[in-house]
């Protein structure tokens, strides 16, 4: 897939103004979202000023341990697909306060909506 | 109807799936004003269209390493960078490539594991100008070796046995 500037620009700019991104945010990227969004896991952040905290496979891949980096970061928003949502919901991650979950790309259960903003303030 | 909204605790998240009910979606989530602007102005509630910016991303990026320099901007669980030192590292990749004969418009093939390196290469890449070949993870697909016209080496970022597999 070519991505034109414009179209990382537009969608970026949109997706970060949509989801209220600024300089006092601390987004945390997982691989996977690295790997295939880049324009929203890292240009949308960069070019609000927020801080992008990369997170490793092994981390990504544990609710409880992400919820760890997730607390000693200070981490805003978090991205991440319905089925890693639901795995990292399945693998220990608790509620967080003030955390925004950003998901999307594929279908989206009812039920996981309801667990996620149990964890989260504003899916 | 253009559908954009941000869900907050404790709103019913029936809402979620396919919008199929457009009256219905309206009566529970709009104001009054808006359904009636919704009714009556249809074209203007539909008018999405903003003005963007006329710019690529790396220069948008760049007006925050000049407003906020020493502001964290990555960390990969081993090193942080700022803003600044984001963009002077950047700046070293790209003038290693550019030095090295990369042309803009060129593709530079980046990948690696998650981590501060690689985003680096990424900005660098996208300041020399060149059109970014993605591959963020352990491997970088190895048919772009023989891509004449993407740069592979030259802005790899290497994993911790040194060796791309």
């Amino acid at each position: 897939v070519a991505v034109t500037h414009a179209a990382a620009v537009n969608l970026a700019t949109a997706l970060g103004a949509g989801m209220g991104i600024g300089p006092a945010d601390t987004m945390l990227v997982l691989p996977r979202a690295l790997a295939t969004d880049p324009v929203a896991a890292l240009w949308m952040g960069l070019i609000s000023g927020a801080r992008i905290v990369l997170a490793s496979a092994e981390i990504a891949a544990q609710g409880s341990r992400l919820r760890r980096l997730i607390v000693a970061e200070d981490v805003t928003l978090l991205q991440a697909s319905p089925s890693e949502w639901q795995s990292l919901i399945d693998t220990g991650l608790r509620a967080v306060r003030g955390l925004r979950a950003l998901s999307g790309g594929a279908p989206f259960s009812r039920q996981l909506a309801v667990q996620i903003l149990e964890r989260c303030r504003v899916l | 109807v253009a559908c954009s909204w941000t869900m907050e605790v404790g709103v019913d998240v029936e809402a979620i799936g396919p919008l199929t009910d457009v009256e219905g979606f309206a009566a529970r989530f709009l104001s009054a004003s808006e359904q009636r602007a919704l009714a009556t102005r249809p074209v203007e509630w539909n008018a999405t269209r903003t003005e963007m910016r006329a710019a690529p991303v790396h220069e948008l990026m760049h007006e925050c390493v000049l407003r906020q320099p020493r502001a964290a901007a990555v960390f990969d669980g081993d090193r942080r960078l700022d803003y600044g030192e984001f963009d002077h590292r950047a700046q070293e990749v790209t003038d290693r490539l550019t030095g090295g004969g990369a042309l803009s418009g060129e593709a530079q093939a980046v990948g690696g594991d998650p981590s501060v390196e690689l985003v680096v290469q990424a900005l660098g890449s996208l300041k020399a100008g060149a059109v970014l070949r993605w591959s963020a993870g352990p491997r970088l697909p190895t048919r772009w070796r023989c891509e004449r016209r993407t740069r592979y080496e030259a802005c790899s970022t290497r994993p911790a046995d040194g060796r791309w597999r």
